[in-house]
Formats: structure tokens, C-alpha cells, sequence
């Protein structure tokens, strides 16, 4: 399993993203946040850019992560549905997502920020996992 | 973009949130657009024009008579071919026999090039250049 959605209250939604690797669990938790954003399936991976994010720890890794990504959707005007992380350490990391233009028809919930309220991220006997709550 | 900040009702993950957008539009983090690749099939195919040798392939090929475009036009082959060029359509070499290093003497023993060259002197007198 690549995530799960956990609960849904009125402002925040949280999912759980899983990874045999820390690459892994990047790639799935951005997934996973822009199953919410948008329609993944129609949102076709025309465009691709290039992702740099630094931390002082992975915790911070994955909220920078995260919410650069949410950044980009409203300043690029960019919806992603494919994400590729080359590089990645505790404290660095080089993705490359790929997706088009935001649309009204491939459009889903404006996602406001990554909250910290519940944040989790592990290692497990599979690998990784994480707990995130998106602000919605 | 107007941007609209409320420090007193704004949550902290909201704030930086906005931190992490102004770096963005300030140019100091953020996606950078990569330029469009060429996928791997066009690239081969763009790649082949200048690797294919054959008179008939590659970008060497639309001056070169094929096969496929001698057996298109069969009756044009004979007549089209100026003995200029010094060899029939039908050799696959055309235009580039001009250029060959394998281009035989007029005065040559050769059978096939007298037979060659009797072929010619046919094509000479059935074509009759028209002014344009």
C-alpha cells in the first residue's frame, strides 16, 4: 500500500504514506497529498521541474517537501501527478515532478498548508512510514 | 498574487507556508522548470539521419532512388536518368555516383560498363530536354 487517508474533519485531512525507502516514502506522500488537490488520473505529466529542499532533519525534510509542493500549485500554477526523488539524505533532497496547468475540471480540494498536528514519520519493520495533516 | 497576511489569526503552519511561497516567488527556492526533452524514439530517428550511410536511408535517402521508389515509378526510371549522372536509377546510386570512388575510366574493359555505357547512348537519343 502507497497511503491511506485517515480521518477528514472540517479543516484537516491526514494520511498515512509508506515507503520501503526514504525516496520512496517522498514519492507516495506527495502522491498522496495531490490525490486531494486534484484529479491524479486526468492531470497529465507534461511539464517538468526540478525540486530542491533542505532541513535540518528528515521531519523537516518532508514538511519543506510538502509544502513547497503546495507552494508551487498556487505560484506556478501547476497541478503534479508524477514525482520522482533522485536524491535524498536525511537533510537534502532533488526531486522532479512532472504535471500541467492547473484547470477548474482537474481540480479537487485547495490544500492550504502541511500542519504539524499529528505529524509522524518512522521507520518500520517494512521501511518508512509517515503521518501527515494537510490543512484544508 | 496579493497576498494577505493576518499575524494574529493566521496559524503558524499557514505563516510558513506563506515563508516557503515567498522564497519561491523571490527566486531563492522552489521548482525550477526544466526544459522539454526530446523522447528517446525521435531522438534515434533524428540521430539516424546522420548515421545511415546507404544512399537510400537516412537523410542521404530522399536524394537516392530506392527501392521502394524505383518500384513506384518503373517507367520513369529509364527515361528520367540523364547519362550525366552516369548510371541508371536502378544501381540505387543516382546522384552520388558522381562522387564515387568507384567510377570507372571511359576507356575501361569492363563489360558491364560498355554495356553501361551502350545503355547511355540509348537514354541520350529517347530523351529530349524540354525548356522549363
Amino acid at each position: 500500500m502507497k497511503y491511506k487517508f485517515i480521518d477528514e474533519i472540517t479543516s484537516d485531512v491526514v494520511f498515512e504514506a509508506y515507503g520501503s525507502s526514504l525516496k520512496e516514502l517522498f514519492e507516495n506522500s506527495a502522491e498522496a497529498m495531490f490525490s486531494m488537490i486534484c484529479k491524479l488520473d486526468l492531470v497529465e505529466p507534461v511539464d517538468e521541474y526540478k525540486i530542491e529542499v533542505e532541513s535540518d532533519d528528515v521531519e523537516g525534510l518532508m514538511i519543506n517537501w510538502l509544502q513547497t509542493l503546495i507552494a508551487e500549485v498556487d505560484i506556478k500554477e501547476m497541478f503534479f501527478s508524477k514525482f520522482r526523488v533522485t536524491d535524498i539524505t536525511e537533510k537534502s533532497m532533488t526531486a522532479f515532478v512532472y504535471g500541467e496547468s492547473v484547470s477548474k475540471e482537474k481540480g479537487e480540494t485547495v490544500v492550504k498548508a502541511v500542519t504539524y498536528h499529528q505529524f509522524e514519520l518512522k521507520k518500520t519493520d517494512d521501511g518508512y512510514m509517515c503521518r501527515v495533516s494537510l490543512d484544508i | 498574487m496579493k497576498i494577505e497576511v493576518d499575524t494574529k489569526f493566521d496559524s503558524k503552519e499557514e505563516l510558513e507556508h506563506l515563508a516557503v511561497m515567498l522564497r519561491a516567488i523571490a527566486g531563492k527556492s522552489g521548482a525550477v522548470r526544466v526544459p522539454a526533452r526530446v523522447n528517446a524514439r525521435d531522438a534515434a530517428r533524428q540521430a539516424n539521419i546522420f548515421d545511415d550511410p546507404t544512399p537510400s536511408g537516412g537523410l542521404m535517402g530522399m536524394f537516392g532512388n530506392s527501392s521502394q521508389s524505383a518500384d513506384a515509378q518503373p517507367v520513369a526510371t529509364q527515361s528520367s536518368v540523364s547519362p550525366l549522372l552516369g548510371s541508371s536509377a536502378s544501381d540505387g546510386q543516382g546522384i552520388f555516383s558522381l562522387f564515387s570512388d568507384d567510377a570507372v575510366p571511359e576507356n575501361s574493359d569492363s563489360s558491364e560498363v560498355s554495356s553501361s555505357d551502350e545503355g547511355a547512348d540509348e537514354i541520350t537519343e529517347s530523351v529530349r530536354l524540354e525548356p522549363y
